[in-house]
């Protein structure tokens, strides 16, 4: 079979896109690439071989809608600001200030800015932006596919965006030039959907597009779900997982009991970096990168094989780092009761482990 | 008369030679854009590859002409090509035990009467893989037919006997036939939806460039009271009305009891709860009149707010309340009473009208940020 199409979609924070006339990867493309072509290196039989020479990777970049809102927010509220400085305006909410200071510093580089606005402006109506975007790139790829399998590998934010993009464009009951902007879910049906470090449950506690229980984002054979293999990927620390989990069992009737091997909860506990969202780390581990070689690539990996790579993957772990998290993550929410708030609460508890860290070294 | 039947004739061939060429143009594109080719070496059905080829094109040429494929002759070639599959599947399967293929026999009838329906919202593929896991078995199936794919072991003796092709060989080919039918149909079908979503994100590029600018809080606002747009099913267009809260802005205004050289002056101003109407399109000031009289819309981006200003001016209160109107999307007019003494103000979004031309802008923007009030 020919090489596979795997789609990459990034998450939260800054991403460089990819230069599609010098062929240059996009700064998520790059992590991607470098975590499963070290995590090449555990599996005995992978040690020479590079992700590139066995699939098509094609990133889908959304990250400079976000940029550009911002900047405008930013400027409107420096104009503001620049007028009413010094000034002191009788009976002027306090409110009022606090909106303009705030906007006014939008395009600074600070990750409350970069990342958690990123969050925060998804979830209003430039989501819409954000899902316009990614279909239409979905659709050109799909449009040159080649009879070749399309895989979609979504990290953290870019989890709720492909969930709720590919609700949107998919549809059991395509006719085409019905005046409904939409693919079938079985003509067009994807090979597979990598959620990694799954935010599309949390995310949808505020104006859902769909309930990712819900949708039509699951596997299946025919019209009731866009993918044949969905995997649900996590690590046990990563912080943006505590609040709201996406889970699902046999016991929910959510697929068909004989297809519920084709949904693949898959959790990651080696910390091998303080930053346990990171797409590299999750990437890297045998336990995700084994199920990926094995069914993306279609290059037989074995469970002896997996276990040689889990004792060569423990051998680059931080010690003592698991404890550490832990203790840094103690008073974080967590289980299915969990809101945005405790999201932003994770997420300003990640930033100031992974900064300290980083000062530290 | 013999002119006139002579220019009516040079019409009349000029309008089918117009026509002609736009129908063989659209054929021309038709072709380009169902031109698919093999691309896998076809070892073991190399005749059933053509036909999947030509019916694949076929299928693909319908697209926009015949949503339901009424034409027989398609119609009757996928239902052929069914029949073919399942017989050469069944001879090149013929040497391994019928213990092993019964489910794939199974199956290949059960694809065969599929075809007997065509339908593009149920094109199926063939799948074959190696697991979804790591010690999961290998798997085949056809897609909709059942709940789940078939699990088998290529590995066993009766798949790999030698001088014969074996059923990995087999299957994958199987699946490369199986999706060359559809290929042609679900590219350019996607490539149609391409541009259908390119010019609905041009409607949300048209709404940042053109409608007023929000706060984030008034963003917010917008999202709350949209839900449909967000909750939607679908991909779907703007919404046509933006909505504003607690939207500080500066306006140019006239006080006329305040002390001579301050009437006129910077104010800074608050919207507290406000509305835009900001696509032209979907605006018709004249609605009523329309339903008496028959008179052309209005259209014209609109919105109110209810408007308090601030400024520190001699003789008149420090603050005004009243309403103000947005026209156009860049102008706003208003109105506020500063403890009985009227005040009338002016906003233009400079930055709106003079997106076009930067250069305007910066200079307005260097004049305005002198000035201080």
């Amino acid at each position: 079979m020919t090489k596979p199409i795997i789609v990459l979609v990034h998450g939260m924070g800054n991403h460089t896109a990819p230069d599609l006339k010098t062929g240059q990867r996009g700064s998520f493309g790059k992590e991607f690439i470098d975590g499963v072509n070290k995590g090449f290196k555990h599996f005995e039989h992978l040690k020479s071989e590079s992700i590139e020479d066995h699939a098509s990777l094609i990133e889908i970049h959304y990250n400079d809608i976000f940029d550009k809102i911002r900047k405008d927010l930013a400027s409107n509220g420096q104009e503001i600001s620049s007028h009413i400085s010094g000034t002191k305006l009788a009976g002027l909410p306090g409110v009022i200030t606090s909106i303009i200071n705030f906007e006014s510093k939008l395009d600074q580089d600070d990750v409350k800015y970069t990342h958690w606005l990123d969050v925060a402006l998804y979830k209003t109506y430039f989501g819409n932006m954000v899902r316009g975007h990614v279909a239409k790139a979905l659709c050109d790829i799909i449009g040159n596919y080649n009879g070749r399998r399309i895989h979609i590998v979504a990290h953290s934010l870019g989890t709720s965006v492909v969930h709720d993009t590919l609700h949107q464009l998919y549809s059991g009951d395509y006719k085409e030039d019905d005046g409904i902007i939409d693919i079938s879910t079985v003509t067009h049906k994807l090979d597979s959907v990598w959620m990694v470090a799954n935010v599309s449950k949390l995310m949808a506690t505020v104006l859902p597009v769909r309930d990712p229980y819900t949708s039509l984002v699951r596997p299946s054979t025919s019209k009731s779900g866009v993918c044949r293999t969905m995997y649900n990927v996590h690590h046990q620390l990563d912080p943006f997982m505590l609040p709201v989990q996406f889970i699902r069992t046999k016991e929910d009737s959510w697929i068909p009991e004989e297809y519920f091997d084709h949904y693949l909860d898959l959790e990651t506990k080696m910390v091998t970096q303080y930053d346990t969202h990171a797409i590299k780390q999750y990437m890297e581990d045998p336990v995700v990168l084994g199920n990926f070689v094995h069914s993306v690539l279609q290059i037989p990996v074995t469970l002896a094989q997996l276990k040689k790579a889990k004792e060569s993957y423990k051998n680059i772990s931080l010690e003592g780092a698991a404890s550490e998290i832990k203790t840094a993550y103690k008073d974080l929410v967590r289980g299915d009761k969990g809101s945005m708030k405790d999201f932003f609460d994770a997420c300003s508890k990640a930033y100031e482990l992974i900064k300290n860290k980083a000062d530290l070294s | 008369m013999s002119k006139y039947i002579r220019n009516a004739s040079m019409k009349a061939l000029t309008v089918t030679l117009l026509l002609f060429m736009q129908l063989a143009f659209a054929d021309q594109n038709d072709d380009t854009l169902c031109d698919i080719k093999i691309d896998y070496s076809p070892k073991h059905y190399i005749d059933l590859s053509k036909k999947a080829l030509k019916l694949s094109k076929d299928i693909c040429l319908t697209y926009g002409r015949d949503e339901n494929i009424t034409d027989p002759t398609i119609r009757a070639e996928y239902a052929i090509f069914g029949k073919e599959l399942e017989l050469a599947v069944k001879n090149k399967f013929s040497h391994i035990p019928k213990s092993v293929t019964n489910d794939l026999f199974d199956q290949l009838s059960a694809y065969s009467a599929h075809t007997q329906r065509l339908d593009k919202n149920q094109l199926i593929s063939f799948y074959f893989s190696l697991g979804s896991s790591i010690g999961s078995m290998s798997e085949y199936g056809f897609d909709v037919i059942s709940d789940a794919y078939t699990k088998f072991d290529p590995d066993i003796s009766e798949c790999n006997i030698n001088d014969k092709p074996n059923c990995t060989s087999l299957l994958k080919e199987l699946h490369n036939v199986v999706e060359l039918v559809k290929k042609g149909y679900v590219q350019r079908s996607a490539k149609k939806v391409s541009e259908e979503i390119q010019a609905l994100n041009e409607h949300w590029e048209r709404y940042l460039k053109v409608s007023r600018a929000q706060t984030s809080l008034d963003i917010m606002v917008t999202s709350a009271l949209n839900e449909s747009v967000i909750k939607s099913n679908h991909l779907v267009r703007p919404m046509e009305v933006q909505y504003f809260l607690l939207h500080p802005s500066i306006v140019y205004e006239s006080v006329p009891s305040a002390s001579d050289g301050s009437n006129d002056d910077l104010s800074f101003a608050i919207e507290w709860i406000g509305f835009n109407f900001w696509d032209k399109n979907s605006t018709c000031l004249n609605k009523l009149i329309q339903y008496l009289w028959e008179v052309d819309c209005i259209r014209m981006p609109i919105g109110a707010s209810l408007t308090s200003v601030y400024s520190d001016r001699p003789e008149v209160s420090d603050d005004g309340h009243g309403i103000a109107v947005h026209i156009g999307n860049s102008y706003t007019i208003g109105w506020a009473s500063r403890h009985g003494y009227p005040g009338y103000y002016l906003s233009i979004d400079l930055y709106k009208l003079f997106q076009d031309t930067n250069d305007d802008w910066d200079n307005w923007k260097q004049k305005l940020n002198k000035m201080k009030f």
